[in-house]
């Protein structure tokens, strides 16, 4: 087991195998529609053409219960790709910065004071680019590459396109991230490093959609939530994979997830899910609750309201990376909350404020407004008791406070300016030394 | 150009026959691929197929009309 991230193999040395080799047979079936049940073959697609919805992979567990085990996984690499057997890469990973394998953190002092008594932080700020989305776009372009593609793109309010300039740099692939031009400072840098083709839109977040789905529509570029969504959302299975394995290979009680599009939630919840089908981990039933921003809360609404739709919103809201006001996954988020006996809530940009103080104050973790998110909502659900106190819980803290200092900028004090001597510090300590 | 759209209709609107009217008032073809209408609110997914500006006149004429217009499958802008 070694941290060590080697170039990808090139194709002349054997890396690039695509189904090729050896005859295994394959983990993987198919696409298959959520909505009607439709299959088709594995491709660059995520929308079914009979009725709309959503594309995902379909994997015959049978061929990965022959392969996998829990020692396997424990001696494959600090990284998401551990997890391979699971994800829709056949392979060699082409594109890989070591994503995942992230600290699950026990948290005490954040619990006591939540009244609650077992409570974990997975700290997915850990991660190359620094979010949870270098997990999918691993994933995603990993899987773009073996199509074919030489071309990586996305719309993004920030994680994503960081991610994917990243991801696209280090593989050598072109690369075209468009990003609404009103975006925090750190995550507009924190793309241009790479040298993306990066487009500021000028627009309000609709026009930035329609735009970027006329775009994908007209280039055969991988876009990594268009058409390679149902490879891209693989990839945060992922952060159960991790969490069950760093519990010691069980599911937690209770996990609280942000949400924005929705994808990461249901996966997660879906992770869970295949581990138990595959005996790695004990049968049990978990909780599933999601966590969005007032200014943007289009499934907590709906799971509020009781209904079975999500309606779209406008997004207004300092957590701009949840700021997606039509989630694509919405529905489906709503029913694995329901499903699961689990809850959605909402907290004001002043709760979003104070999550991240208190996670960092509390367990010093300095996490982004979707953290913020997070960490208001677990406060909310444990004051309410809708967290038992003697649930095992795990909240995800899936981006990094270095990227949003606008959001805490004048929320968190100045530090004491003192001249350079030691009266001076006196002074200020208000003791003599 | 086709535009696959989802509508999303308020209590008020649900009963209105907004989609026949559009499609009469406007050259544009419509296919509706799924839907699921309520007696307090629903949503069509639909196809409608014309020249762009035709599609454009369309989808502001129902948006006046009160009914919310979004792509279907959802926004492509990620976090
Ligand atoms: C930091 C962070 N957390 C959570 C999310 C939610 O992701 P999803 O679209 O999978 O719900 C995003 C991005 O969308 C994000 O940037
Ligand atoms: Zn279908």
């Amino acid at each position: 087991m070694s941290a060590l991230i080697s170039a990808p193999p090139t194709a002349q040395n054997g890396g690039h195998t695509l189904n090729g080799g050896a005859k295994k047979p394959s983990r993987l079936k198919g696409l298959q529609c959520r909505e009607c049940g439709q299959t088709s073959e594995i491709a660059p697609k995520h929308v079914c053409e009979m009725c709309f919805g959503p594309l995902e992979v379909q994997y015959d567990y049978d061929v990965i219960a022959s392969v996998i085990s829990r020692e396997k996984i424990e001696r494959g690499p600090r990284s998401i790709w551990r997890y391979q057997d699971l994800l829709p890469v056949e392979g060699t990973p082409q594109v890989d910065l070591g994503a995942g394998f992230t600290p699950l953190i026990k948290c005490n002092n954040l619990a006591k004071k939540l009244g609650i008594k077992s409570l974990y932080i997975k700290n997915d700020t850990a991660n190359p680019t620094w979010s949870f989305k270098d997990r999918v776009v691993s994933t995603a372009l990993s899987r773009a590459v073996e199509f074919g593609f030489d071309t990586a793109a996305c719309a993004s309010t920030g994680n994503l396109a960081n991610s994917v300039s990243a991801h696209a740099a280090r593989a050598g692939m072109k690369c075209y991230v468009f990003i609404p031009s009103d975006l925090e400072i750190g995550k507009i840098i924190g793309s241009l490093i790479y040298k993306p083709n990066l487009m500021a839109v000028k627009g309000n977040y609709d026009e930035v959609n329609r735009l970027c789905a006329e775009v994908a529509d007209r280039t055969d570029w991988a876009f990594v939530n268009v058409n390679v969504r149902p490879f891209y959302s693989e990839g945060s299975k992922t952060l159960a994979y991790e969490v069950a394995e760093q519990l010691g290979w069980q599911a937690p009680d209770h996990v609280v997830i942000p949400i924005a599009s929705g994808s990461m939630l249901t996966k997660i919840h879906k992770g869970f899910n295949e581990l138990m089908k595959l005996g790695l981990i004990e049968q049990r039933d978990f909780r599933v609750s999601g966590a969005q921003a007032q200014g943007c809360s289009p499934v907590a609404q709906a799971f509020e309201d009781g209904h079975d739709f999500v309606k779209p919103v406008k997004p207004s809201t300092i957590a701009k990376s949840l700021a997606i006001g039509n989630p694509a996954d919405g529905i489906y988020a709503l029913d694995t909350m329901r499903s699961t006996g689990g809850n959605a809530a909402m907290v004001s940009d002043e709760e979003v404020v104070e999550g991240i103080k208190l996670l960092a104050e509390t367990e010093g973790i300095f996490t982004e407004t979707a953290g913020g998110v997070t960490i208001g909502v677990l406060k909310k659900l444990a004051e309410s008791g809708k967290i038992k106190p003697d649930e095992t819980t795990v909240a995800y803290i899936t981006g990094i406070g270095l990227k949003t200092p606008e959001a805490i900028a004048d929320h968190v004090g100045a530090p004491l300016q003192i001249a350079p001597n030691l009266a001076s510090f006196e002074a200020a300590l208000g003791r003599k030394l | 150009m086709r535009d696959r759209l989802r509508l999303t209709f308020e209590k008020d609107k649900v009963a209105d026959p907004v989609v026949c009217q559009m499609a009469k008032q406007f050259d544009v073809t419509f296919s509706i691929r799924r839907a699921n209408v309520e007696t307090d609110a629903g949503w069509m997914d639909l196809e409608l197929q014309g020249d762009d500006a035709e599609i454009e006149r369309a989808i502001e004429w129902l948006e006046n009309a009160g009914v919310l217009v979004s792509p279907a499958g959802g926004d492509v802008l990620a976090g």
